[in-house]
């Protein structure tokens, strides 16, 4: 829009209303930009290897910041915690945002269980770039694999992400699969998700006055409510339980309620 | 063929392939800080950034011209009009404006209404000496450059630094008069 008028100015970035996202610039700005970041990058390298970590890096911090507003944004603040949740939360939402498009393919690996990949025939940071071949195995997808990564780990799953040039019959140029390979503690069975219920302080006077055996109740159902939805290992409760509570409820006592004392206490060990 | 006329600004910029301006943000952001870590000084990084816009500019300025089919300008008063009305849009899709000529017509100022670079940024306070933007200087001299102009631009106002917008001041400081016959063998 020309001549709406000077922007507003404002002395905290937080105060700014967050954009909807709609803007756009032309791909060769943004492809010039990320040629800029290749080279300045080849010239702090000396293999391979390294030139891939730094653009991962890079990448990095552009995926922990996009899991944050797109979570804001578009989700409500709502995160997913359930492995396939964040997997298509990344293949489709995030595609979408940052390349304008779903990516191509999420498949899970054949031959390991813990891996998944992520394909696309044209990634868009490979566009405009060819590989000389003396660099080998070189992908400037490392970027994204960066951004992949980066939302996991925020996300809480932390994961290996690599990328890989994946020739294609009847295709003159390769496709690009980002492959993810989730941290042990990811692979067990479940996510492993920390919730943690901001209940109001309602155990103090159990069994005497304070609170009433109704709004405990209900608490205790939000509380198993979110434990099987969310799928979670692990669930960390503001305040110790009473015990009482807790013989009253004993299959709760079978899976893994820590309170903070226990957390301390394992992490002092 | 009858030659083709300029086209405006919004209209290439309607034409071209575009992509979400929160990546392009957001990876400028990821630039700026892994110089930051790398260079350590401020000063450093702004001249990295600067010298990072030039090679940039120095290509940019080719599709430019095979884009936007303009005229050879007249005189540096169009000139900066084409960069302020059609090269920002084309390449970031904002307008910015010219103004602050001096006498002579060879010094001017271009105000950005708008700048997708600084999209969520704050400067801590060990970086107030950081020029954000500075690539964007870069691109402009650069590009200048490879159509004879030699230029000096730097940043008058910039709202990371609490301005009220963000003003490039471009200075001609003369035109390379271009060189015939150019040499075969470079």
């Amino acid at each position: 829009m020309i001549g709406v008028g000077k922007i507003k100015q404002y002395s905290n970035v937080l105060d700014k209303p967050l954009s909807k996202g709609k803007q756009e610039v032309s791909l060769s700005a943004f492809a010039f930009l990320f040629s800029e970041l290749v080279q300045y990058n080849q010239t702090q390298v000396d293999n391979i290897a390294e030139l891939e970590r730094r653009l991962e890096d890079a990448g990095y911090a552009v995926g922990a910041r996009v899991l944050e507003l797109l979570c804001h944004r578009d989700k409500g603040n709502r995160r997913e915690t359930r492995l396939l949740g964040i997997l298509s939360f990344v293949h489709s939402t995030v595609w979408k945002v940052l390349f304008g498009k779903v990516a191509d393919s999420l498949e899970k690996g054949t031959e390991h269980e813990d891996e998944y990949m992520i394909s696309e025939k044209e990634l868009l940071v490979n566009r405009f770039i060819s590989i000389p071949k003396d660099m080998g195995t070189f992908n400037c997808g490392a970027f994204v694999a960066g951004i992949v990564r980066g939302v996991l780990d925020s996300a809480g799953f932390p994961a290996v992400v690599t990328a890989h040039f994946v020739p294609m019959e009847g295709q003159q140029r390769p496709r690009t699969t980002i492959l993810i390979k989730f941290a042990e503690e990811v692979n067990r069975g479940r996510g492993l998700v920390g919730f943690v219920p901001q209940f109001p302080d309602t155990t103090k006077g159990v069994g005497t006055t304070g609170a009433s055996l109704e709004s405990l109740d209900k608490m205790f159902s939000t509380l198993i409510m979110h434990f099987f939805l969310n799928k979670a290992d692990v669930i960390l409760l503001k305040h110790p339980l009473p015990l009482l509570f807790l013989i009253n409820l004993p299959f709760l006592l079978s899976s893994q309620i820590y309170t903070w004392a226990h957390l301390v206490h394992l992490n002092m060990e | 063929m009858a030659p083709v006329a300029p086209r405006s600004g919004d209209a290439i910029f309607a034409n071209v392939e575009r992509v979400n301006a929160e990546l392009f943000t957001l990876t400028y952001g990821a630039i700026v800080r892994q110089l930051l870590t790398d260079l350590e000084e401020v000063e450093e990084v702004n001249k990295q950034l600067d010298q990072m816009g030039y090679n940039i500019g120095i290509r940019l300025i080719d599709e430019f011209l095979a884009k936007s089919n303009v005229a050879r300008c007249v005189d540096f008063k169009d000139t900066a009009e084409v960069i302020a009305k059609v090269g920002f849009k084309m390449f970031l899709g904002v307008t910015a404006s010219v103004s602050n000529w001096d006498a002579d017509g060879t010094c001017c100022s271009i105000v950005l209404e708008d700048n997708p670079l600084v999209d969520f940024v704050e400067l801590p306070d060990t970086c107030q000496g950081l020029y954000y933007c500075n690539v964007l200087s870069g691109v402009i001299r650069g590009a200048l450059e490879m159509v004879s102009m030699k230029t000096e631009v730097t940043w008058v106002r910039d709202m990371l630094r609490g301005d009220d917008a963000f003003e490039l001041q471009v200075k001609l400081l003369k035109q390379v008069p271009e060189e015939y016959p150019y040499k075969d063998d470079e």
